[in-house]
């Protein structure tokens, strides 16, 4: 009897270091490789000593966000792995900039933090291959495919077919329509096991509409008190879409032309360039707008870029849209720190905050918050906080119906807290129980970091 | 006179080194030296085991010397449960006793009291007197479990 084998070395029971292998009749797929966003160096990274990376055939990486992507350098350059690693093109060029970045970051803290050096990572990427949406890739007998999985420019659901078994990998998904990205799709071909995300559970999204004027309503309204505006990014993804929102608002008030909303990233900057080059890749509402007004939407009209604090004079009112996202350092935790004592002051967090972060920290309102270059010195927190989710994951109602449209057999889901991940286990237990013990049952699994799951599938049909 | 120890972990190709003083150096104190050296202590939420580089056995005890010029294989697991991940205790905590060792008369394990012929006032006694005992040893144990309430590098 031949056994489907699943191994989470990272983000099984957690958000971060996302790294998972799926394994069918001696060949071996490896999904993701990412690093924990809360820790640093060697401890952010999957638990790769408790598998032989060297057995691995095929690497693919969803997108590039670093919980997904940050450890394949490490991978690929001091591990044994001797695999073909392929992604999608926007993710490939993202990737080069935003590992830079992430190389350079990591060494300003401490140089001995270092997983890899910049050296690995260009020796390691004319190494990956690309991928198109909607193509094939055959290897030694495993098959996969690409598909749109919406949530960040590039990120890619996986169906990968092993001897007859079929599995498809979403990596982070959306299910709604945004500004510039399509929703995922739905593979015409069923697969056997479904790897879906978890991340928020059985929890449920406001409409799109409604949160776009929570939050330029929010904005506005702290605006007007004098107050600045901060939001915490991860420099792309999300970003993108927060500033195509801002960038139309301000189009539309006049009383707001003589406030500034700057984007502190140099990276994002640098990365514009690549969604201005794959606005193809973005849904038909974008490309009806470049069409049509033959501008490019990524260039932005009220929106300034600012390349460090020191060229920032902060003598009024202002948006800043700053990295990182999670409040782990630089320019979004100075300004945190700057501005966290006056209560006319906005945070306004838009993604998600991952355990262990100042992110889900400041969320509990404390009043007081630790000064990063100095924990011993504590600074007083007056500025609101407020949380509207941009996070492009899927809620309860999204993922549900994806997975009654997807219709797998077996549900493995990662990518989530313990407890969320959890509650929606019971929800599509509950779901499908009235075919439990039939030939229809759906099962459903939650596995820790590095616990086997077998799953034995009778009558698969060999492909030839 | 400076001393190695060679190490890679499981998943690395290339070794890294650990230096002392002296002959040898024990699991424990390789251990702690490995977690410093990686900056292993902004999250150590895992389990740490060493193994013999040529037959992968672990070192199960944290008091066996390592000699000199040996090259061990460094495991980094995920804890039973999660925030139960023992590495911690290799920053503040103290050896572990280890109880598969053979226990002769001489390792101070109480030996089994013989209550027969003893009166009411003599069986409290002693049973008391075997409380305090086993009380002492878990207390030592507790003091090897001591939370670690660890900041970022
Ligand atoms: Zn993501």
């Amino acid at each position: 009897m031949d056994q489907f084998r699943f191994f989470c070395l990272g983000g099984g029971n957690e958000v971060g270091r996302s790294s998972h292998i799926i394994q069918f009749k001696g060949k071996t797929v490896m999904l993701d490789a990412g690093v924990h966003p809360a820790f640093q160096g060697m401890a952010s990274l999957p638990f790769y000593d408790e598998f032989d990376l060297g057995t691995v055939d095929v690497l693919l990486i969803s997108h590039f966000h670093l919980d997904h992507a940050a450890s394949l350098p490490y991978v690929m350059q001091k591990t044994n792995f001797k695999g073909r690693v392929f992604m999608t093109h926007p993710t490939k060029a993202i990737y080069r900039w935003l590992l830079n970045d992430f190389v350079r970051v990591t060494a300003i803290d401490d140089d001995s933090n270092q997983l890899y050096s910049d050296k690995d990572l260009k020796d390691s990427f004319d190494r990956i291959e690309t991928i198109d949406f909607h193509s094939t890739i055959e290897i030694d007998g495993i098959r996969f495919t690409a598909y749109q999985a919406g949530h960040v420019l590039g990120a890619a659901m996986f169906f990968i077919e092993i001897a007859g078994i079929k599995v498809l990998f979403t990596g982070d998904f959306s299910r709604e329509e945004d500004r510039h990205l399509s929703v995922a799709e739905v593979p015409p071909v069923r697969p056997d096991v479904l790897i879906t995300e978890s991340t928020f559970g059985t929890a449920t999204h406001e409409p799109r509409e409604e949160k776009e004027k929570k939050l330029t309503t929010m904005i506005h309204s702290t605006l007007a008190n004098g107050g600045r505006v901060l939001m915490p990014v991860f420099a792309l993804g999300r970003a993108q879409e927060l500033l195509l929102i801002l960038d139309e608002y301000w189009s539309q008030h006049q009383d707001l032309e003589n406030i500034k909303v700057y984007y502190a990233s140099d990276l994002a900057r640098k990365c514009l360039a690549v969604y201005q080059t794959y606005i193809n890749m973005m849904n038909e509402n974008i490309r009806k707008k470049f069409r049509d007004t033959n501008k490019n939407p990524f260039q932005f009209q009220y929106i300034k870029n600012i390349k460090n604090l020191s060229k920032f004079d902060d003598f009024q009112p202002s948006v800043v849209v700053a990295s990182p996202g999670m409040l782990q350092n630089g320019v979004s935790r100075a300004l945190l720190e700057k501005w966290a004592p006056d209560p006319r002051n906005t945070l306004i967090m838009t993604g998600y905050s991952v355990e262990g972060t100042m992110a889900k920290e400041i969320l509990l309102e404390p009043t007081e918050i630790p000064s990063q270059q100095n924990p011993d010195v504590l600074i007083p927190r007056r500025m609101t906080v407020e949380e509207i989710s941009f996070a492009a994951h899927v809620d309860y109602e999204q993922n549900s119906k994806f997975i009654e449209l997807v219709n797998p057999k077996t549900i493995v889901l990662v990518h989530g807290e313990s407890n969320p991940m959890g509650r929606l286990k019971s929800a599509l237990l509950s779901k499908y129980s009235k075919y439990k013990n039939t030939p229809d049952e759906v099962k459903v699994y939650n596995p820790r970091n590095c616990e086997d799951l077998l799953v034995e599938f009778k009558g698969i049909k060999i492909a030839k | 006179m400076s001393s190695t120890i060679f190490y890679r972990f499981r998943s690395q190709k290339d070794l890294s080194r650990v230096q002392f003083d002296g002959t040898g150096i024990t699991v424990f104190d390789l251990k702690r030296e490995i977690i410093l050296q990686n900056k292993l202590n902004s999250n150590l939420d895992f389990v740490l085991t060493l193994l013999h580089s040529d037959t992968n056995e672990p070192y199960d005890d944290d008091n066996t010397v390592i000699p000199r010029s040996s090259s061990v294989i460094a495991r980094r697991s995920p804890p039973m449960k999660k925030g139960r991940g023992t590495a911690g205790r290799y920053l503040v905590g103290k050896p572990r006793i280890n109880r598969t060792a053979p226990s002769g008369p001489t390792t101070g394990a109480p030996a089994p009291t013989n209550l027969t012929g003893l009166s009411e006032e003599e069986r409290i006694q002693s049973m008391f007197n075997q409380q305090s005992q086993n009380w002492q040893q878990h207390q030592e144990e507790l003091s090897t479990h001591t939370p670690v309430h660890y900041s970022k590098a």
